[in-house]
């Protein structure tokens, strides 16, 4: 018995064909050989993938070209999310995926953001964020040595879920990848029950393989290997989500817009297609009174609406045996910062560095489910911040302040709105930036600052300050609006 | 020494290390990864096998690869001043010299 060569997927859409694609380019010339079951397709035309700037990378690797990808994809850019409140009771914020202000010398901007605060200045945290400014302008913006200088700017996509998966298919097998169509698949595990021997299929037929993907959001094969689901269900106050589609904006703006309603909340992806809705809520709320909400949030009319379940939680084990689950198999989240993709890549890179070399693996397998539970865990965190932390109206959000949170994020919070310091853990897929973002949107403003920012006498603070927005107002109307970026 | 206990954590790491080479990144970690496998080559493990991402590159290229970084190490050792010339440079003139055998 050697290490592994055949690699069979099991799933369907995009999380199949990325796990396959991503295999296959990086280990194909080892000589692993990747084969995908194909089951019939959930996505609808109304889902699509909001996507985080961490995608963009893997795609090059993959070297996929963004443009002909968004050209086939009728996707769009993103460049963050604005968090409104339709129940008129907190402030809008803007999550975006870049940094906020510049170093003042030699002291993050934070703290002379906050100290310049408690002396009267009236400017948001936001209106720092060259990322968040261009977005709200209806620019595009891409990283720059300019903006480089002081911090970053990133972005991430609105790929509609059909042409996105179908995109993937294609460059899957263009690379050799074998694609078996069934309407069911089947595990057949091996004598005694800790390893899969292969997959039966519809009409008789049999795949063998060596190392299984459990790609198909139920977790077909993780089930039939007995593994449990750890539920975060009691973390997150919506258990219910409605996906429509609306008429494409004439001119989309380069983000998502997430507002809050009374029972729930409604996100907005624009994309070149359609406006894609997502509305989340909890099963309270009966579905067609979902729908009367969803069409009043929205302002637009809705089209082809359907509504799912959707419960966040996590396999107790990834990799269990010769099996690994890879996306919602392994880990589902909540749907309000679009991560199901992160989860998918996630899951991959993490698995390529330590894809058995020999026929025992246990040590790699160990390894694995130590570092994805981590990584699913912060992502996790991130998530029940936001609803711990709002301060909209309504039942739902009033409940969503009672949740369940980590120590991890219990610890979080407090630093932080002890003196504005987060602390960073092993693993986290969101960055110092987004963390800032949330929690200052949310409302929870640091007690104290790092004294180091006292060094600098307030004019300096004040000149730098004025330096910053007018960067930034100049930046802006220097780039080009997103839609003339798309069509490029 | 040989004989004492080892914590988990460095049980695991070092099965890591033997199956194939595999050096766990901590972002919290004090040594680097060089350091670590500085110690572990040092005390003469030898991975059992070799993560198979490296057979992204055919053996001739990657051969051609180590001896050009072999030869520009080489190379630019060659060029150094040496560590004895530079604290001459930077103190020869007041650094007490060290008096042997008074």
């Amino acid at each position: 018995v050697t290490a592994p060569r055949t690699v069979v997927i099991v799933g369907r859409d995009a999380t199949a064909w990325l796990a396959a694609c991503v295999i296959q380019s990086a280990l194909g010339a080892a000589g692993v050989r990747v084969s995908v079951i194909e089951l019939p397709g959930a996505a609808g035309a109304a889902d699509v993938y909001s996507t985080l700037p961490a995608l963009e990378p893997l795609h090059r690797r993959l070297r996929i070209d963004e443009g002909r990808l968004l050209a086939a994809t009728r996707g769009a850019f993103t460049l963050g999310m604005n968090f409104t409140d339709a129940t008129r009771q907190a402030p809008s914020f803007f999550h975006a995926y870049g940094s906020t202000g510049a170093r003042i010398d030699g002291v993050e901007f934070l703290p002379h953001w906050l100290k310049a605060r408690a002396l009267g200045l009236p400017v948001a945290w936001e209106d720092f964020c060259v990322t968040a400014a261009a977005a709200k302008h209806g620019r595009m913006l891409v990283p720059d040595p300019d903006i480089e200088r002081h911090g970053f700017t990133d972005y991430g996509y609105h790929l509609p879920a059909i042409p996105y998966a179908a995109w993937l298919k294609q460059r899957a097998l263009r690379a050799g990848i074998e694609s078996i169509a069934a309407r069911e698949a089947h595990a057949l595990p091996a004598a005694g029950g800790a390893t899969l021997e292969g997959i039966a299929l519809d009409g008789d037929r049999r795949v063998r393989g060596e190392l299984f993907i459990d790609a198909t959001a139920d977790a077909l094969l993780m089930t039939a290997l007995g593994v449990a689901r750890e539920s975060w269900a009691d973390a997150f106050p919506a258990d219910r989500l409605l996906v429509a589609h609306a008429a494409p904006l004439p001119a989309p703006p380069a983000y998502a817009e997430v507002r809050a309603g009374e029972t729930g909340w409604l996100a907005l992806h624009p994309s070149q297609v359609c406006t894609h809705v997502v509305h989340a809520y909890s099963g309270e709320t009966r579905d067609d009174a979902a729908l009367a909400h969803a069409t009043r949030l929205a302002g637009l009319e809705l089209h082809a609406a359907s509504v799912r379940a959707r419960s966040p939680g996590r396999r107790v084990d990834a990799w269990r045996g010769n099996c690994v689950a890879i996306g919602e198999a392994a880990c589902t989240f909540d749907a309000i910062h679009g991560v199901d993709l992160q989860a998918v890549q996630i899951g991959l890179v993490h698995l390529l560095p330590l894809f058995p070399v020999a026929a025992e693996f246990e040590v790699e397998r160990r390894e694995y489910n130590r570092n994805v539970r981590a990584a699913f865990e912060r992502i996790r965190d991130f998530q029940s911040a936001h609803y711990v932390l709002n301060r909209y109206g309504g039942a739902f959000w009033e409940r969503a302040r009672l949740t369940p949170v980590s120590a991890e994020l219990l610890r979080k919070i407090g630093v932080f709105r002890a003196r504005g310091d987060l602390v960073h853990y092993e693993d986290e897929s969101f960055d110092i930036a987004d963390w800032q973002s949330l929690l200052l949107g949310h409302g929870v403003m640091p007690e104290t600052w790092d004294p180091a920012a006292d060094r600098t006498s307030p004019e300096v603070v004040k000149g730098e300050l004025l330096r910053i927005l007018g960067f930034i107002r100049r930046k802006v109307e220097s780039q080009r609006p997103h839609v003339q970026f798309l069509n490029r | 020494v040989r004989d004492y206990a080892l914590p988990e954590s460095l049980q695991h790491k070092l099965a890591l290390f033997a199956a194939r080479g595999h050096v766990p990144y901590f972002k919290d970690g004090f040594f680097s990864r060089d350091s670590w496998l500085a110690v572990l080559f040092g005390q003469g493990l030898v991975p059992k096998h070799y993560d198979r991402l490296a057979d992204f590159l055919p053996l001739d290229e990657l051969d051609a690869k180590l001896r050009d970084l072999h030869a520009r190490i080489a190379r630019q050792v060659a060029d150094m001043t040496t560590h004895e010339y530079v604290i001459e440079q930077y103190c020869g003139s007041v650094a007490p010299r060290l008096q042997v055998g008074t």
